[in-house]
């Protein structure tokens, strides 16, 4: 999509100076930019985002400007290119604050500050500045400086510890999922809350988000039915405590599999119906939850001697039209094949380099419609106009500060 | 009640959320906001969710602590007429569930708008509302299979995993809390509504986005795959004495580990030519790994965690529930409040916000509600609703 007429912008005036990197910061400032936040990703030639690196990218010539997972989580922002170890880098990172709401950042958690960058260095320039900062472990103490990606978060928070099969390694989940959840979006929550109090006159707010305190927050009910009972929750791959059968099943090709997830006595009526199994209703293994949940595997077993006879596609939509919860579970090819998906979640974006990206829509929909984006900047496109419009600086001025590396 | 420090104090929320998006509510509390759950006369089906602790749902507890509950029965008239009344009083209205299940799909959204005219009116469904799979039943399993989430996890050579804790379900309460907060801004900037949707499918998606991102397929045709150990060709996963950790030399920090060996006598041949270079590093992974999955062997996971960070190396242990429960870093931060709870009978350790607003105490620090806990407040006090009205309306046994 090109235009954002259509857009929904809330945001519209807000400012945010993004030093942020990566996935778990740059994903949340994208949601403030896709609702109209003016998000001015700050990086350097000195200090390139490394999300640019890690793929994937096109054929041909390599350039830092065509990474499919920058350009997914940088849409509708603007990039500055500042050299903040330069003095006079974090001295026009103070001016530009003055004219900013927020500032975020996801570095070692003591970055910042070291860099005279901290909240109050910031609240000194804009009173009502909110600044949230978000390290692995904390922006003070021993742990400042300890750090990880979503690989480890997934291990240290827990999540590894509840996902899989008893008795395996824990192998966790493939994506860094906590990139992707809690960290942004407990981040721009907490960013709008502020947002919401400044606007009723609040001063400035420092917020600090632990990636780790985060994630394990997803683990809610767990974490307390330890408190309460001293239990360790069982590793159910995709088995449920109230559901049965909920499970992925074998079906036609090569580790292929469909997700049925039964929850209710309906459900389960529907389901046996609709694989022509009758009899199973009356089974009195089956009866009732608390008997199928006590006779799951052998259940499962029945299922999928069923269900390999089916394509996924096939057998998800015969069960959804019985009323059954059901669907393939698709990789990436099959995502992208479904027009549902296809039309109303990814966007495709011609980059100003050549290569058509392929990037994630954003989940919230304004009146159910997909909210348009504009694609990710190019490296420093918009120095120029930045350090004129907003800094006030004139020409001679602004090719100086190219020339002793200051901008870019 | 010390949620009304937050932020969002003073700002009403109706919370009408089945699973798929209660997590929204639960935040929008944390953050300041007084939020009412609203749950039929027979009680909200989450209240029997295990896991279950002495008849009471330790889930139920989690999600819908320091919420204030009322009882309304929605298949009558006169219910349909009281919800608007407190609509009108509510900021924002959050629901999820089945397309046809909603409040706004039961009640109608031109009720819902006509009661409370800048109304921030946010829709969590599997599939969407409308669309050619609204009709589709969906939940957590079935968001983290379509989505592509699902496929991603595990060893090639067992079946692919959900993530546990009902992930998909978590990122759908999460987008739906900032879609609620977007709302909230601008009605308390300029006076307007809103009608906002997530769809439970789209917000599991979300987090295919780097290991499955679309182009590997569109440029290249490469369909990621579940890689249970690997990290291309290196490990992540080490045995220590007492569990797991994740290690892994992010940019600049093999020379560092490279060091840590060396120091421990368990570097080999690392210090030899030809382990500077990343690439050759990789010819070698196997060995390396077994170089490695030595020298964490010798020590417990937290003690090789402090060593390791010390030296600049990233590597975490992987963290059981018990664990987390233990964690001092974690008490030390405050990250368990402490609860007394009724039903219990005892205090117990409530997960805190996952933010800190400097030092402020926000979020509450109340145990959740018992069914139509607040039905005389609300109904009665609040919005004048009379005794006979209240038996018929609200009250278990009538309904």
């Amino acid at each position: 999509m090109s235009g954002r007429d259509a857009a929904w912008l809330p945001l519209r005036g807000v400012r945010v100076l993004d030093f942020t990197w990566m996935i778990a910061g740059p994903l949340g400032t994208r949601l403030l930019a896709n609702f109209g936040a003016d998000v001015i990703k700050v990086e350097s030639y000195n200090r390139v985002d490394r999300i640019r690196e890690t793929g994937p990218h096109p054929d041909g010539p390599w350039s830092y400007n065509e990474d499919g997972s920058f350009n997914d989580v940088n849409l509708n922002k603007r990039s500055l290119l500042l050299n903040l170890n330069l003095p006079r880098g974090r001295a026009l990172a103070r001016q530009l604050t003055a004219v900013a709401d927020v500032v975020m950042a996801n570095f070692t958690g003591d970055r910042l500050d070291r860099w005279e960058l901290g909240f109050a260095d910031l609240a000194a320039v804009r009173p009502d500045i909110i600044v949230l900062n978000m390290p692995v472990f904390e922006s003070q103490g021993e742990r400042r400086r300890w750090g990880g990606i979503g690989t480890h978060i997934n291990g240290l928070a827990g999540i590894s510890s509840l996902s899989g099969y008893e008795g395996d390694p824990p192998f966790g989940l493939g994506p860094l999922y906590p990139d992707f959840s809690g960290n942004p979006f407990h981040a721009t929550s907490a960013i709008l809350a502020a947002l919401i109090e400044r606007d009723r006159g609040a001063g400035a707010q420092f917020i600090e988000i632990s990636q780790y305190e985060s994630t394990a927050s997803l683990l809610g009910p767990a974490l307390l039915a330890h408190s309460v009972a001293g239990s360790e929750p069982q590793r159910r791959g995709n088995h449920s405590d109230r559901a049965c059968p909920h499970n992925v099943y074998p079906v036609q090709g090569e580790d292929r599999w469909i997700a049925i997830a039964v929850e209710s006595d309906g459900e389960w009526a529907a389901l046996c119906r609709a694989l022509g199994q009758e009899a199973w209703c009356t089974d009195p293994r089956f009866a009732s939850l608390p008997a199928r949940l006590a006779n799951e595997a052998a259940l499962d077993e029945l299922i999928a001697a069923d269900t390999s006879d089916w394509t996924a596609a096939r057998l998800a939509a015969h069960l959804q039209a019985a009323g059954v919860p059901a669907a393939p579970v698709s990789r990436l090819d099959e995502v992208l094949a479904d027009p549902w998906y296809r039309r109303e979640y990814f966007y495709e974006q011609r980059g100003p380099e050549g290569c058509v990206f392929t990037t994630h829509g954003e989940p919230i929909r304004p009146a159910g419609e997909q909210q348009p984006a504009l694609r990710a900047p190019l490296m420093g496109e918009h120095t120029d106009t930045i350090v004129r419009e907003l800094l006030g600086l004139d020409s001679a001025t602004a090719d100086a500060l190219y020339a002793d590396g200051t901008l870019g | 009640m010390s949620a009304a420090a937050g932020p969002l104090r003073g700002l009403r929320v109706l919370d009408a959320c089945d699973a798929l998006a209660v997590y929204a509510t639960k935040l929008l509390l944390n953050l300041g906001a007084e939020v009412i759950r609203l749950e039929p006369p027979t009680g909200d089906p989450m209240r029997r969710f295990p896991p279950l602790i002495d008849g009471i749902s330790a889930y139920f507890e989690h999600f819908n602590a320091g919420k204030r509950s009322i009882t309304l029965d929605l298949t009558t008239a006169a219910g349909l007429a009281w919800l608007e009344s407190l609509v009108a009083s509510c900021n924002a209205v959050l629901e999820s569930g089945q397309a046809a299940e909603l409040l706004s799909s039961r009640a109608g959204r031109e009720r819902l708008t006509r009661a409370r005219r800048d109304l921030v009116l946010v829709s969590v469904t599997p599939f969407g509302l409308h669309g050619p799979k609204a009709e589709q039943r969906g939940g957590d399993l079935i968001a983290a299979a379509e989505s592509g989430l699902l496929a991603l996890n595990g060893r090639p050579d067992a079946p692919p995993y959900r993530p546990g804790g009902e992930q998909a379900a978590h990122m759908a309460g999460l987008l739906a809390a900032n879609a609620a907060l977007l709302g909230l801004f601008e009605q308390q900037c300029k006076g307007h509504g809103c009608h906002v949707e997530v769809p439970v499918n789209f917000a599991a998606a979300l987090s295919t986005l780097q290991t499955a991102n679309a182009n590997y397929y569109t440029w290249h045709g490469r369909v990621p795959q579940r890689r249970g150990l690997g990290l291309s060709g290196y490990r992540s996963l080490f045995r220590t004495r007492d569990g797991w950790v994740v290690l892994i030399a992010l940019p600049g920090q093999w020379s560092k580990l490279a060091g840590l060996l060396e120091e421990h006598g368990a570097a080999g041949d690392l210090a030899e030519a030809g382990y500077d270079d990343a690439e050759q590093r990789l010819a070698r992974a196997e060995h390396i790994n077994e170089l490695i999955g030595a020298f964490t062997s010798r020590f417990g996971k937290e003690e090789l965690q402090t060593l390791t960070q010390r030296a600049g190396v990233a590597c975490t242990p992987v963290n059981s529930v018990a664990d987390l429960a233990a964690d001092p870093f974690l008490q030390q931060r405050g990250f368990f409040r402490q609860v007394a709870h009724p039903g219990w009978e005892r205090t117990v350790a409530y997960p805190a916000p996952p933010w800190h607003f400097g030092e402020r105490a926000i979020g509450t620090q109340q145990p959740a509600p018992a069914t139509g806990a607040d039905n005389r407040a609300i109904w009665v006090e609040e919005l004048g609703m009379d005794a006979v009205t209240l038996a018929e309306l609200c009250d278990g046994a009538a309904g």
